[in-house]
């Protein structure tokens, strides 16, 4: 059954294989010339930074859908499952070896890819954002592996359900999406709760989630800054009692306890979907 | 295999989609070592019949059992389309741990199939004979083969068809071949059963169906007692009627029926039956 699977499986893999293969190379450069790299030169050295991030946050969905869709719609519209369901394997272990030789390669690839970036861009991320923060947080670490998998699922479940490739594909870039956008705002900043400090924080490394004023009682107020009409900003603050600033932040230190936390998450919601898999698989004939 | 064991027996299957009843009642017996037309219009529970007996499909009412394992051949064939001829037979090995490899690498054989060809490239014939092979190496009790027929040429469907459905049914393997093409099946078949709008209206031997049956050819004022009248139609001069187990009558030219007159009548009376069971 797995020479089977791979069988069929085995161009996309590999193919998909081979582009990982080729972003860690880059990676693994870039990490090689931070480490060689003046600490004080990294700003100017590292512009083109910007489009790491761009290039991992496609990779997770463009890979796990391009594994997934295929996976059961593809035997779907060709009726192919027919025959695969008329031998004298189970359909559940069909279905269950499917999933694991389509899903497995592509997601340690990803894993390992994230961990290697963690490496490289660990040093260099305070330049676009903090290591906490989209979309550095998204382009490292184990997070890579696990939107993968679920990006994968999502789309191997889709095609059980629609019975297309297409409409996988389409399900899973609005679910991936989706999910990614949520989590990333609703969810990711009460991973902790933040630290207060009385004062504005300096290190680019710490994910401020909120900046305000304080009063000289220290309690927090809010600055009306549209009623402060011709006067000098400092006097207008005084003379609405504002006497000091805080910050709420993530240190830089949350990045692997926030890497755990979102991964479980996505884990959850990935096996939410196999569940709802292994139902829909028992109806497809 | 014992001669007149039975190789599917059908027992109040029923079967519902959301649209409906597709196959309903249907209780029969197929005896062991035959080859079965199973005959049918478009929409008649054909297909349904076949994914219920492969347990591909469950039943809503009823039940069906197989002698053995069975084998399927899917509507289209389908076959994975970049795998070669080899690869596809060691998918059938791998997936199956009593295959008969030997047997099936003499029926590509004999078919002149090379083993490296690539699935995508092969002619309908072909196809059709590698999909046979797969279908028939896990060594079925019963194997079941929706429409084979359909997409090949009228060479083809002799070729194809003839010579295979003998030697298998020779080894004990019962056959069920459906189509609705009933000229196709005439001559390879030796067991009937036929379906029209999801009920099973005939089954048996087709020669002994043949000969329980008569088409009485005569003028519109034909009286034929009701319970032998299988369908009759009436045109503007003459009747012309359908019947099963009647001796002769007068003035009335008796004709024996050919498989695909006795296959009509009941396909017509079968849509005659649901329209009247839809109006009650």
């Amino acid at each position: 059954m797995t020479w089977v699977v791979w069988r069929q499986q085995r161009l996309l893999t590999l193919v998909s294989l081979a582009l990982v293969a080729v972003v860690a190379a880059g990676m693994a450069w870039l990490w090689a010339d931070v480490a060689s790299t003046d600490p004080a030169a990294l700003e100017e050295r590292y512009d083109f930074l910007t489009y790491i991030p761009m290039v991992m946050l496609v990779l997770p969905v463009l890979l796990g859908m391009f594994a997934g869709a295929p996976v059961f719609a593809r035997e779907l519209e060709q009726g192919t499952h027919v025959f695969g369901l008329t031998q004298s394997v189970g359909r559940a272990r069909w279905w269950a070896t499917k999933l694991l030789v389509a899903g497995v390669p592509v997601t340690i690839a990803m894993t390992l890819l994230g961990l290697l970036n963690a490496k490289a861009l660990g040093p260099v991320s305070f330049l676009l954002s903090s290591r906490l923060q989209t979309p550095m947080f998204e382009s490292q670490g184990i997070v890579l592996g696990v939107y993968t998998a679920f990006a994968y699922a999502l789309a191997a479940t889709a095609g059980l359900l629609v019975r297309g490739t297409l409409g996988a594909m389409a399900v899973t870039i609005g679910g991936y999406l989706g999910l990614l956008v949520v989590v990333g705002n609703a969810a990711r900043p009460h991973y902790a709760t933040p630290e207060f400090t009385a004062s504005t924080v300096g290190d680019p490394g710490v994910w401020r989630v909120e900046i305000g004023y304080l009063d000289a009682q220290g309690h927090p107020v809010n600055f009306a800054a549209g009623d402060c009409g011709l006067e000098s900003f400092p006097k207008c603050m005084a003379d609405q009692g504002i006497a000091g600033q805080f910050t709420r932040f993530h240190p830089v230190e949350r990045f692997w306890d926030f890497q755990l936390l979102e991964s479980g998450i996505f884990v959850l919601a990935a096996a939410a979907l196999l569940g709802a898999g292994a139902w829909a698989v028992r109806r497809i004939h | 295999m014992e001669e007149g064991s039975a190789a599917l027996v059908a027992t109040g299957l029923g079967k519902r989609y959301r649209r409906g009843w597709a196959l309903r009642d249907c209780t029969f017996t197929l005896p062991a070592g035959r080859i079965a037309a199973l005959i049918g219009p478009n929409g008649a529970g054909k297909s349904t019949l076949m994914s219920l007996a492969t347990g591909l499909l469950r039943p809503t009412e009823g039940g069906v059992e197989v002698l053995g394992r069975p084998g399927f051949l899917a509507q289209g064939k389908p076959l994975y389309r970049g795998f070669t001829v080899e690869e596809m037979l060691r998918a059938g090995r791998l997936l199956n741990p009593d295959w008969d490899d030997e047997y099936a690498r003499r029926l590509v054989d004999e078919a002149g199939v090379p083993l490296g060809a690539r699935i995508r490239t092969l002619s309908g014939g072909q196809r059709t004979r590698v999909a046979l092979a797969v279908a028939l190496g896990r060594r079925p009790g019963v194997v079941l083969l929706d429409e084979p027929l359909a997409d090949l040429d009228p060479l083809a469907r002799q070729e194809v068809m003839r010579a295979p459905m003998a030697e298998v049914a020779e080894t004990g393997t019962t056959v069920v071949l459906s189509s609705h093409v009933i000229a196709d099946l005439d001559g390879i078949c030796d067991h009937l059963l036929l379906l029209s709008d999801g009920r099973v209206r005939l089954a048996g031997d087709v020669e002994d169906l043949l000969a329980e049956h008569r088409l009485l050819i005569g003028p519109r004022s034909l009286e034929v007692p009701a319970e032998v009248v299988v369908e009759r139609r009436d045109a503007e001069r003459q009747s012309t009627v359908l019947v099963r187990g009647l001796a002769d009558l007068p003035d009335v030219e008796v004709v024996d029926p050919t498989l695909e007159e006795l296959a009509l009548g009941y396909f017509r009376a079968g849509r005659t039956a649901a329209e009247r069971e839809v109006a009650a």
